[in-house]
């Protein structure tokens, strides 16, 4: 790992050890303001600026000029802003929903900050993401439009029943308040080789309180669940992600019997351990030991370890063609069964995304001639993307 | 100053505390105004009290300070925030 990720993952520790501490002040000593400045850079692309902020005022505080120390403040500031921004809003929005009878989950965002890390302005979001049944998703589409939002994409009548019968989201803008609202009516794309589906997830609403309102989101046991497998879907980009599940765990009350039942031979079995055992080796989580001894069963955890926090994170080719085949490699080891994996290659390689669709307008029976054009999409977007890098 | 008027932030107030200060975001007028040392004080009292009474002499019991200059102080904070429209006050 390289320097300027080993100091951030130093700054998310909770109540850091005292070596940790002597690391980040002695690493703070060799370094100069622009290393300092960049650093929170990537902290911000991480998600944890916040952390990075308070640990910096916290323990090192006297290491840093004081023009640098204001700048990071201020940085900090409009973060928290943006979060009451965005926290106001989904209490609003929600109120909205539950006044026009419409069941809703919000999650991630506003309400994963309050539950995991007992503060809203402490994490990092952008859009507010709320989960509602699909036989509601015209009705809320409606009111939000009346609220001034309007959607990111301008569909026509055949590609928004494409949309809405394999996507799982529809992103919404208020172009005043510069809010992103991201509607779900399920947890992952139709075709996607996982199934994560939590039958019971509108009987055990959550309530978390925000400025002294309850707003609904997932029980924790599912909200654990899906945030692994959301994580592992994007191959843990972001420190956040995995510092979410650190805290989740440590604060929250688990049913882990109950945990083990939902994930023990599905789907997504390896992806939810993995989740766990980023979380232990970055932030030494403590887990029950049915979890641990479940956890060890996949061997490959190490490797994947290897191959997301060593090799991914310091990439400086991502979106390059071998960087994207290397994704893929790891992705296919996130699948239990080889049909899973065909499937998934299916999907990135052959069968035909939006972006086809969104090309050329086709009848429905002509739909297979949308094969014929993903190849050449295909290479359209790696063609452009070596002529980028070779301009660099 | 009315010590019966029951008072409490409005409804379209969403209150942070951000490094021990207190950030209040006025939902309506997207504002955001920042609360001193002394209005954070008053803002934490009027959580737990519910009359203008209640905050001043629960205050004047937990700190030591003159009763005009608390009265000064918290109808200064009174009038400022009601001015922003972010109080709630009833008879």
């Amino acid at each position: 790992m390289n320097p300027e990720l080993q100091f951030l993952i130093n700054c998310c520790q909770t109540s850091p050890a005292p070596e940790i501490v002597t690391a980040m002040r002695s690493q703070l000593t060799a370094v100069n303001s622009v290393w300092l400045m960049t650093t929170g850079q990537l902290a911000h692309s991480h998600g944890v600026f916040p952390l990075f902020h308070q640990s910096l005022k916290s323990y090192a505080a006297d290491l840093i000029p004081q023009e640098i120390l204001q700048r990071l403040q201020q940085q900090y500031l409009d973060i928290v802003r943006h979060n009451m921004m965005l926290s106001a809003e989904l209490i609003r929005i929600m109120k909205l929903l539950a006044d026009n009878n419409i069941a809703a989950l919000a999650f991630k965002g506003p309400t994963l900050a309050q539950m995991a890390y007992g503060n809203i302005a402490l994490r990092e979001y952008g859009d507010l993401d709320v989960l509602v049944q699909k036989k509601d998703i015209y009705q809320v589409d409606s009111l939000l439009k009346t609220q001034g939002y309007q959607r990111y994409l301008k569909l026509t009548p055949s590609q928004e029943k494409i949309w809405f019968d394999r996507a799982h989201d529809l992103g919404l803008y208020h172009p005043d308040k510069s809010v992103h609202f991201e509607m779900h009516w399920s947890l992952m794309n139709e075709d996607h080789p996982i199934h994560l589906e939590f039958t019971e997830i509108w009987d055990n609403p959550n309530p978390v309180t925000i400025n002294q309102q309850a707003i609904n989101t997932f029980a924790n046991e599912e909200l654990l669940i899906y945030l692994c497998v959301h994580g592992s879907k994007h191959l843990w980009e972001r420190i956040e992600w995995i510092k979410d599940i650190d805290l989740l765990a440590r604060s929250e009350e688990i049913d882990w019997n109950k945990i083990l039942e939902k994930v023990k031979g599905s789907d997504f079995e390896i992806m939810f351990f993995l989740g766990l055992y980023l979380s232990r080796r970055l932030f030494t989580t403590e887990f029950p030991h049915m979890i641990t001894e479940r956890m060890a069963v996949y061997k490959e955890l190490p490797n994947l370890y290897d191959a997301i926090i060593a090799k991914k994170w310091s990439d400086k080719k991502s979106g390059s063609l071998i960087s994207n085949l290397s994704r893929t490699y790891t992705m296919l080891q996130l699948f239990p069964y080889p049909k899973m994996r065909l499937l998934y290659l299916h999907n990135i390689f052959l069968k035909p995304s939006f972006n086809e669709y969104w090309l050329i307008d086709l009848p429905e029976s002509l739909h297979w001639f949308y094969y014929f054009i993903r190849p050449f999409m295909l290479a359209k977007k790696y063609l452009k993307n070596w002529c980028l890098a070779k301009k660099r | 100053m009315d010590y019966k008027q029951k008072i409490s932030l409005s409804d379209t107030v969403f209150a942070q505390e951000v490094d021990g200060e207190m950030v209040l975001l006025d939902m309506n007028s997207e504002n955001y105004f920042g609360l001193d040392e002394v209005g954070c004080s008053i803002w934490q009292f009027m959580q737990d009290k519910e009359t203008l009474g209640e905050i001043y002499e629960s205050m004047l019991a937990a700190y030591d300070v003159e009763p005009e200059r608390l009265e000064s102080d918290l109808h200064e904070f009174i009038e400022r925030l009601k001015n922003a429209g972010l109080l709630k006050i009833e008879k």
